[in-house]
């Protein structure tokens, strides 16, 4: 069987939020709460998710196949309620892996075009 | 926790399926962040929390909102497609009603509900003196002065009368059309010239009146809207004018517009007492004015009914059955087409109301078909509302599509409306499909869409699942029933239009043998007012008129000159006989009054029944002389022959003259007016001006015109004969009002019966088809041919029988709004109505013949077996 290879591109670029869930997702499973957390840490404050817009993220991106849900369980550093927890699937790391190198790429002509000295005329 | 459930009710903003997935998963989230905000930050942590949550929410409910009505369309559109010719027929069908709609809505719009172009119009009122119990639309100029001075109710109040004179200014000649008015005039209409100024005090009398105000279009024609115009002079009838000021450009004179010819010019009314015309009972002139803030129409009527009442205490032989109607100008002037308006706006909301009602009829036949696709999504999960919500997304885009077609029907159709329209329809220059009608129409687009789709919508999300699991047929029958309920709603409907339209149509044919009194086949008019000093004595007037008559007329032709034309009347007269005093003049009778030459009877076709008609002796200096009419004869003389009997036409005080013939009647007032009393005068007797020429030639009217104006221009190039024109087109304006009435409701009353047809043949035909096993049943039973085409014909006619009964309750009471419109014939005529209900009878059963020959025509084997 031929696997068809998986475009990445119609995602891009994507807003700072969906990078920042999808990045989150990418060491393990995590509910939505921890979600919140990890962005928050990673961002250093700078992006914050709230309820409303990380859930219509988490919808649209389990509609598009980019994560799925798991099983819900306690997390036991909270409390005893039992929560949905979600994993990043093989198309949703491209996705990131392709927004990454996107950025990356953007940075560097930014370095060559502002930190390149051109020489002098005499 | 509290703040939990604020947060819940605040996820209610979020759609429902959102909700349902993710709501529990939210208030945990929040819970969490709840708690670590108050262990960390306290109280303003946790506000802070709330507000950066209330902002998130109120961000993301509106694009979920959005995103699922994206879904919901494209799901519409997707069902759309999979059934073009239903979606089709349906879009056309509403397109029609919609358009209709809307292009009607345009006119009323245009016509009614757009404001005037005064500022704060309702405040602008006509003032009409009481005579005899009506309301005339002229008083006497001593009677607006004492209003002027006496009443308290009126911020501003004016006299208006008519004036049209020769314009010359820098080598060319027009005729030109306006209004006289007093200095008051600008601050009752709230609208001031927009270069200059408005006329003086001082420049209102009578020696030092020679000033003018233009109107923007004419400054932008002839003065090429140069502002330096203001103080210019130019010359009006020969005679010096300063131009004090120029109105704005494009603004709406309803006053003008309506009463008059038009406004080109504005002078000052300048009125002298002194002169004859200027007695208290010669009433010529219009007064209206501008009410106080807070003061209603009723309550300056009250006042000026009291006012004009004391007034006739003090004059006892000036007023007859004193007092004063106060009228919205928008009222007085819009009022006598408001019904139409309003019965047409009527008609085409039946019309749409039919279409909606067909379209529901399509769409709860497709709910039949889709019954085991609804209840497979329903078993997945999906819940009642959210399918009742894409259903009937699905008919607001077919309402949506209607809608969009409609429109361009509409601006078609709005476009050959106005150009059909009659003249006596007045601002038909303000009809146009504008940012207030769009908005009608997608209202009533979106209120159509609801209207149809609901019961389809709520019958299919409610039915029952496991029956369409297992392949039920559970909506045949109800669909067949709702089916056959929607029917005989339109079949009410249709016949009540039929009816209405009938109606109309009948009093229509009766208004068009009516015999007006005269021929107007073959007669050419036109007005002529001579201006300049050369015409100031009647003699060089009468000279030029009789150079005139001979110029025209060619042999076999017959040429006159009137005062008035039949169609067009507006002068009458106090009708005294003489030693038969009234105690106070003015409770004489009135009568129409007409200065003619000798050849008018002939000219009109009018007959001369008894006596005899004027002569070249019936001169200036002449013993003077009349005639009078018909109905003025045997009413005014019962039982005795006028015939050299003396009257005096207009003040008791006037030289009697001696009545010398009795001429026919002619309906002057309109075809459908009792007959007024006439008296004609030799013009040559008669001292008021202008005049009109009747010219009755076998020759073309172009020929006609163009033969009037080369005389005038012969006589005289300074002078110019205008408004030439077909005595008949004038009767047919007459009932151009009527006709355009009748041709609409005749159009919308033929759509509604052809749209009820069409749906009933639509749902007989579908329950033949569901019911083919049931039928082949029978037929195998042994039920005959007539057996089976009378169950069929039963099924549809049962319907039509209910509706044409509901149908004629409907007419009951729907006539009664068209009762007033109605000629000789009773709103209830048992002959038209039962007419128009048995045209939709039969268009009904022959409909309802096809699919009965169908189901006649079905195998019992094959039926049989398809099961």
């Amino acid at each position: 069987m031929v696997k068809r290879s998986f475009d990445p591109e119609p995602w891009l670029p994507l807003t700072p939020a969906m990078f920042q869930l999808l990045v989150a997702l990418a060491d393990g499973e995590k509910h939505g709460y921890a979600i919140i957390k990890e962005v928050d840490r990673r961002s250093d404050g700078k992006v914050r998710l709230s309820a409303g817009t990380l859930y219509a993220l988490i919808k649209r991106f389990v509609q598009d196949g980019l994560i799925v849900e798991c099983d819900e369980r306690p997390d036991p550093s909270l409390d005893d309620e039992r929560r949905r927890y979600y994993r990043l699937s093989e198309r949703g790391r491209a996705v990131a892996i392709a927004e990454a190198e996107r950025m990356e790429q953007v940075v560097d002509q930014a370095r060559a075009k502002l930190f390149t000295r051109k020489p002098r005329t005499a | 926790m509290d703040s939990l459930l604020w947060f819940r009710r605040l996820l209610r903003l979020l759609p429902a399926d959102f909700r349902a997935d993710y709501a529990r998963d939210m208030e945990r989230t929040f819970a969490a962040q709840h708690r670590v905000a108050s262990r960390d930050a306290g109280l303003r942590g946790v506000a802070a929390l709330w507000w950066e949550t209330l902002r998130d929410v109120a961000r993301t409910a509106p694009r979920e909102h959005l995103d699922q009505l994206a879904q919901d369309v494209s799901y519409a559109a997707r069902n759309l497609r999979s059934r073009p010719g239903a979606s089709m027929a349906a879009v056309a069908t509403l397109a029609m009603g919609i358009g209709s709609a809307t292009a009607i809505l345009s006119i009323v719009n245009g016509v009614d509900w757009r404001p005037l172009g005064y500022p704060e119009p309702d405040r602008v009122v006509f003032v009409h003196e009481r005579f005899k119990g009506e309301a005339l639309n002229t008083t006497g100029y001593s009677t607006f002065a004492d209003w002027r001075d006496r009443a308290t109710s009126f911020e501003a109040i004016a006299a208006v009368g008519s004036t049209e004179a020769i314009l010359a200014a820098g080598g060319e000649a027009e005729r030109v059309a306006g209004l006289r008015v007093t200095p008051s005039f600008f601050r009752v209409t709230g609208v001031a010239p927009a270069h200059g100024r408005g006329f003086t005090e001082a420049e209102n009398r009578w020696d030092t009146r020679r000033f003018v105000i233009l109107s923007g279009a004419l400054w932008r024609r002839r003065f090429g809207a140069d502002p330096a115009v203001v103080g210019r002079a130019v010359q009006l009838n020969g005679r010096r004018h300063v131009v004090s000021g120029v109105m704005p450009e494009g603004i709406e004179d309803l006053l003008a517009d309506q009463l008059y010819e038009r406004a080109d010019v504005w002078l000052p009314l300048a009125y002298d007492p002194t002169l004859p015309f200027a007695c208290r009972t010669c009433r010529h002139i219009r007064v209206v004015g501008r009410l106080r803030d807070g003061v209603s129409p009723a309550q300056a009527q009250a006042e000026v009914d009291a006012l004009t009442q004391q007034l006739a205490r003090e004059h006892p032989t000036s007023y007859a059955g004193p007092g004063a109607r106060i009228g919205r100008v928008a009222d007085v002037l819009l009022g006598p087409v408001r019904p139409a308006l309003y019965l047409l706006l009527a008609a085409v909301g039946v019309l749409l109301l039919i279409a909606a009602v067909n379209v529901a009829n399509l769409l709860l036949v497709r709910a039949v078909e889709r019954g085991p696709e609804i209840a497979t999504r329903r078993a997945l999960g999906v819940a009642t509302g959210r399918l009742v919500r894409q259903l009937l997304t699905e008919s607001l885009v077919l309402a949506g599509l209607g809608a969009a077609f409609g429109i361009a029907l509409a601006l078609v159709a709005m476009r050959a409306l106005v150009a059909l329209a009659p003249a006596s329809l007045p601002r038909v220059g303000n009809v146009a499909l504008d940012g207030q009608v769009f908005a009608m129409a997608a209202t009533l687009a979106g209120a159509v869409g609801i209207l149809f789709g609901t019961l389809p919508a709520w019958r299919l999300a409610c039915a029952d699942v496991a029956v369409h699991l297992r392949g039920g047929r559970t909506l045949v029958a109800g669909g067949g029933r709702a089916g056959r309920l929607l029917v005989a709603g339109n079949v009410a409907l249709a016949v009540m239009l039929l009816a209405v339209a009938a109606l109309l149509g009948r009093s229509f044919v009766h208004v068009l043998q009516i015999d007006p009194g005269f021929e107007p086949q073959g007669v050419t008019t036109a007005s002529l007012s001579l201006a300049g000093e050369a015409y100031a004595e009647q003699e060089a007037s009468l000279t030029f008129y009789r150079g005139l008559l001979e110029r025209v007329a060619r042999p076999g032709d017959v040429a006159a000159l009137t005062t008035q034309l039949p169609t067009d009347v507006n002068d009458s007269a106090g009708f005294h006989i003489e030693g038969r005093p009234f105690g106070n003049p003015e409770d004489a009778p009135m009568a129409d009054r007409f200065g003619i030459t000798p050849e008018y009877f002939r000219a009109l076709r009018i007959p001369v029944l008894k006596g005899r008609g004027f002569t070249g002796q019936d001169a200036a200096g002449a013993p003077l002389v009349a005639i009078i009419n018909q109905t003025a004869a045997q009413e005014l003389f019962p039982g005795e022959d006028p015939i050299g009997s003396r009257i005096s036409i207009g003040a008791p005080s006037d030289p009697p003259r001696t009545i010398v013939g009795i001429a026919g009647d002619v309906r002057h007032r309109g075809l459908t007016e009792p007959v007024s009393y006439q008296a004609y005068i030799p013009l040559a007797q008669f001292d008021d001006w202008p005049v009109r020429i009747v010219l009755r030639s076998d020759a073309s009217h172009v020929d006609a015109a163009a033969r009037i104006r080369a005389a005038v221009a012969a006589l005289d190039r300074t002078q110019v004969a205008h408004g030439i024109r077909r005595v008949e087109a004038a009767v047919e304006d007459t009932l151009a009002g009527r006709r355009f009435l009748l041709s609409l409701i005749s159009a919308f009353a033929a759509a509604a019966l052809l749209l009820a047809v069409i749906g009933l043949y639509g749902v007989v035909s579908y329950v033949v088809a569901q019911r083919g096993r049931d039928i082949g049943l029978r037929v195998a039973l042994g039920a005959r041919t007539a057996d089976i085409r009378r169950l069929v014909l039963g099924i549809g006619m049962t319907p039509v029988a209910i509706g044409m009964a509901a149908g004629l309750v409907l007419t009951a009471i729907a006539t009664q709004s068209i009762e007033a419109m109605l000629f000789s014939v009773q709103r209830l005529d048992p002959e038209t109505i039962g007419g128009a209900a048995a045209l939709l009878f039969a268009c009904a059963l022959a409909a309802c013949y096809v699919p009965a020959r169908r189901a006649t025509r079905i195998d019992p084997i094959a039926a049989l077996r398809a099961e």
